[in-house]
């Protein structure tokens, strides 16, 4: 929570042709201001084994990436497609930069291992002050020496220690960094029920995947910790022919489960009409079971 | 296995398809047979549906070596049936209409509908859900109880059963938790008069409280007990000992209490509203009510709301006097709920107290109507004071309201913005303008008529209606009739041929490959018969063609398929049949395309989601029965136009093959 709500910008990183977010603070923060909840697909390391209840990162579907790139306050971070094709598109002042970028990178990490470090050595030095006075001053100077060691705190090496001397640690770098281009929606690829679920979203309803209630998706309320899920909806084609079986099935289904039935399409742009806006073409209507 | 199916079907209903009842005298007679001999005129139903089919097999008997004797029983069957053969099978072919309308095959006879019903289960009734018993339910319902029951009575009384077994379960719990409360409560009491004193005066704030919570206009009660009690001074302290309870009671909290509070304010308003006028006298609704044992429990939580319907048919002097005789009417501590019905009636009826005898029965129904909302708190909570001293002679009256008046039910669900009535019957029709023939109005009770008087939306037509039974009671003309679909019909007359189908127009008979043309092209919606020619755009994977395959294919193997529209299945498969028992499968029909030929030729796309399979699954799974998915193997256009022409339906048929995959949902969480 340390950005401010509006300024925001929900990283969602694409990675393997799923759209995961990592941090938990956007995770709350689309939560509460966007009414998307997603999925967890973590593990908890407090209890790996179990799969009830899974911790982060959360897995947005499409039309939730979409949906909050749409709405400005996301951008896809596709790091593995876009890394190279960047760097090799850079002009050459933008490259100094990213080099100095990575330098600069380099030397953070650095301070923080010497930091680490120097507390180490101070805890030693004061458990060995206790157990061994004798041994304490050669090792203390030997390491003093070579201050550059790699990420290994303990001198134990101190051959390896002094050829790395004097080098900056070396950082793999998890993301391409602000190189990244923020890419647009359009990009992402979303099913036919986008209209609805921008339609639902947009009118304040929790959304979440329908598959186990043979649906499209399962609408709340308001946040699923506090409500059951209302309706059950489903998205068609303006023009599509709805099969009776479905309405019978979806409908004795969603009254079974307590919750109405609601289907919903998009009407298609016409030329006349170029309304842009393709939320207010959508319609949707609930089915109910009045005899069970 | 000799059982014919008229022999069968005598003992059902004349075939001529119109009854001829006669009420009350040619009842009599009948009613004087014991039940035992009217017991044996029923056939038991694996006599009834013997065949599986409507053709009659006649096998000779067998012959054990160490019984010399069954020689000769094979030797004489074997010489009747030589010397006089029975009729070729089918010896009986139905006669059947096609219907292109609603795409189905009707049958009128009552003789056929009767065979076909009772041998393999074809068809439905066009006015049942299966089986073609509009008439006997039409009769039953008009109340001519000899009839004998039919088999929505009992579904019905079964889930009524259940019901009420569920509310006796939940109720015994709240007893249990009520007694133990009432138990802690009456330990702290020092002195019932005590009490009283200290209340009298303040009964006003929990039935505040309480119309906070229901959000009503009633008046405001609070100077009611002060006034009320001159009259009856002993059944107001008996009424002030609940309120002492109530102070300390919160607002309705658990469950049955939430679920017995009015739906809605619609739903209030429309209620409250006619009762304040004529609001019943005093306390008494609310103590007799608090004092009586629950009558028959209703039947479920929602259904409470309906109990004080038959509340109000216990005499109201009595009601009264047991007031007055058990001052110490044991309180369970739901009485709360109980008080706003007492103290606006006492407020509201303060004034009535001297005419109270004289109260028509029609005033009570109206109250308990009104107050259903009280009123089901009153019997929850009466329930639950088995101690009450005044159980024992209010009893009576109670049974004998609900004797007169069947449970009404309430309505969960509303499309009208104006509400007529929140309850109703199972027999109500689904017009409220028409009020339904109730079987009771024989009886005649004071309740019956109040009842029906009560309603305003329903008084127009009553008298109408008790004119219209005994008039119609002459006859009564079967409205229904019998339908058959496509693929019964075809399998009925292409591989039994126990039926021939005729056009409705020419009443000529259709030859079975035009039918089967017909039928390929009304698969289709709208039906492809453009230009006169019947086979224009037919194809192999007909929809008629692939459910036919599939039909075929189970029929034989001896299932009972039966369309599964009701379970969004194309077909349910019953192992005998649906008298029998329950579906044991539903099958879900999927067309395939394998053969590598099909390539050339355009055919629909396979569009099942998986959302899909998972939504028919979890219905199915909800039924107790097994999705199977059928794959047909539909033959390529060549394959099947060279089969038509050199074989004709039957080699053409023969190309099709099935594969049946059976999905079961599998969750490692749960079938552990």
């Amino acid at each position: 929570m340390a950005t401010s709500v509006a300024d925001r910008q929900v990283r969602i990183s694409k990675i393997a042709g799923r759209y995961l977010v990592f941090d938990i603070d956007d995770v709350a923060y689309i939560r509460r201001h966007h009414g998307i909840c997603a999925v967890f697909t973590g593990t908890m390391p407090q209890n790996p084994t179990q799969n009830v209840f899974l911790g982060l990162p959360i897995e947005l579907y499409a039309e939730e990436a979409r949906l909050l790139v749409d709405k400005k306050v996301g951008y896809i971070a596709d790091d593995a497609n876009d890394h190279l094709s960047r760097l090799k598109s850079l002009d050459e002042p933008s490259r100094k930069a990213y080099l100095q970028s990575l330098k600069t990178q380099r030397k953070n990490a650095q301070l923080v291992i010497d930091e680490a470090r120097a507390q180490s050595q101070a805890k030693h030095k004061s458990k060995r002050k206790d157990k061994a006075p004798k041994l304490e001053p050669s090792e203390s100077t030997s390491t003093k020496e070579d201050d550059t060691g790699l990420f290994d705190a303990t001198p134990a090496k101190p051959a390896q220690v002094v050829v790395a001397k004097q080098a900056l640690p070396a950082v793999t770098p998890t993301s391409t960094g602000q190189l990244i281009s923020k890419g647009d929606g359009a990009a992402i690829q979303v099913p036919k029920s986008y209209p609805l679920y921008a339609y639902l979203n947009k009118r304040g309803y929790f959304i979440t995947p329908g598959l186990r209630f043979g649906g499209d998706y399962s609408v709340y309320p308001g946040d699923p910790f506090r409500y059951h899920a209302h309706f059950m909806a489903n998205s068609y084609g303006w023009d599509e022919q709805i099969p009776m079986l479905d309405i019978v099935t979806s409908g004795r289904l969603g009254t079974s489960v307590k919750k109405s039935f609601l289907m919903g399409a998009q009407q298609p742009v016409d030329d006349d009409n170029g309304d842009a806006a393709g939320d207010s073409r959508v319609r949707v209507f609930c089915i109910e079971w009045a005899g069970m | 296995m000799s059982l014919s199916g008229e022999a069968a079907g005598e003992h059902k209903l004349p075939s001529n398809g119109s009854v001829v009842i006669q009420p009350a005298a040619s009842a009599k007679p009948r009613a004087n047979q014991s039940p035992s001999s009217r017991k044996s005129d029923t056939i038991p139903p694996y006599k009834m549906y013997a065949l599986p089919a409507p053709i009659r097999t006649f096998p000779l008997p067998s012959f054990y070596p160490n019984n010399p004797l069954s020689l000769f029983h094979l030797v004489y069957a074997w010489l009747s049936q030589t010397f006089f053969p029975p009729p070729a099978e089918p010896s009986v072919v139905h006669e059947g209409t096609w219907d292109p309308d609603t795409r189905s095959v009707h049958i009128k006879d009552a003789k056929s509908i009767r065979a076909l019903w009772q041998q393999g289960f074809f068809g439905k009734g066009s006015l049942s859900r299966s089986e073609p018993n509009w008439l006997k339910r039409e009769i039953s319902r008009r109340g001519d109880a000899e009839r004998g029951v039919v088999a929505e009575q009992r579904t019905d009384a079964r889930r009524e059963e259940r019901r009420m077994a569920k509310w006796e379960r939940a109720k015994n719990e709240l007893e249990a938790i009520e007694r133990v409360k009432h138990e802690e409560a009456q330990s702290k009491e020092t002195t019932a008069e005590e009490l009283a004193n200290g209340h009298v005066e303040s009964p006003e704030p929990p039935s505040a409280q309480i119309d906070d919570v229901i959000e009503m206009d009633l008046p405001c009660p609070d100077l009611s007990l002060t006034e009320a009690p001159p009259l009856q001074s002993r059944s107001a302290i008996a009424d002030d000992i609940p309120n002492g309870h109530l102070e300390t009671r919160k607002p309705p909290v658990g469950p049955l209490e939430l679920l017995a509070l009015p739906n809605s304010l619609a739903d209030l308003s429309s209620e409250t509203k006619p009762s304040l006028p004529e609001s019943q006298p005093p306390a008494v609704n609310g103590i007799t009510n608090g004092s009586i044992e629950g009558p028959k429990p209703p039947v479920g939580p929602l259904e409470l709301l309906a109990l004080p319907n038959s509340l109000p048919f216990c005499p109201q002097p009595t009601a009264a006097d047991d007031t007055t005789e058990s001052p110490k009417t044991p309180v369970s501590p739901l009485e709360p709920l109980s008080l706003p019905t007492s103290l606006t009636d006492l407020t509201a009826g303060s004034s009535l107290t001297q005419e109270e005898p004289e109260l028509s029965p029609t005033d009570h129904v109206l109250d308990g109507h009104a107050n259903g909302v009280y009123g089901i708190l009153n019997g929850t909570c009466s329930a639950s004071t088995p101690l009450s001293s005044a159980q024992g002679s209010t009893k009576k009256p109670q049974t004998n309201g609900q004797v007169a008046q069947p449970l009404k039910r309430r309505k969960g669900v509303r499309f009208s913005p104006e509400v007529e009535s929140t309850t109703f019957q199972h027999t109500d029709p689904p017009s409220p303008n028409r009020s339904p023939p109730t079987a009771t109005l024989s009886q005649g009770t004071v309740a019956e008529r109040s009842a029906t008087e009560a309603k305003p939306s329903t008084a127009g037509d009553t008298l109408p209606s008790s004119l219209d039974i005994s008039v119609v009671f002459g006859e009564l003309v079967n409205k229904e009739h019998f339908q058959l679909s496509p693929e019964e019909a075809f399998f009925l007359v292409f591989s039994l041929g126990a039926l021939k189908i005729v056009d409705p127009v020419t009443k000529a008979t259709i030859p079975t490959e035009q039918l089967l043309a017909l039928f390929r092209s009304h698969s289709y919606f709208p039906a492809r018969t453009a230009d006169g020619s019947l086979t224009a755009g037919l194809q192999p994977h007909d929809p008629f063609l692939v459910h036919f395959a599939v039909y075929h294919h189970f029929r034989s193997l001896g299932w009972v398929p039966r369309h599964g529209i009701k379970f969004g299945v194309d077909w349910l498969l019953y192992q005998r049949g649906p008298v029998f028992d329950h579906a044991e499968f539903g099958l879900m029909v999927v067309p395939s395309f394998s053969d590598a030929r099909w390539s050339e030729y355009e055919h629909e796309k396979a569009k099942r989601s998986w959302s899909w399979l998972m939504g028919v699954n979890r219905v199915l799974s909800h039924v107790l029965k097994g999705l199977v998915l059928v794959y047909v193997d539909v033959p390529p256009p060549p394959v099947f136009d060279e089969a038509m022409a050199s074989g004709g339906i039957a080699d053409a048929l023969r190309k099709y093959t099935i594969r049946e995959v059976m999905v079961r949902r599998w969750s490692s969480n749960r079938n552990r």
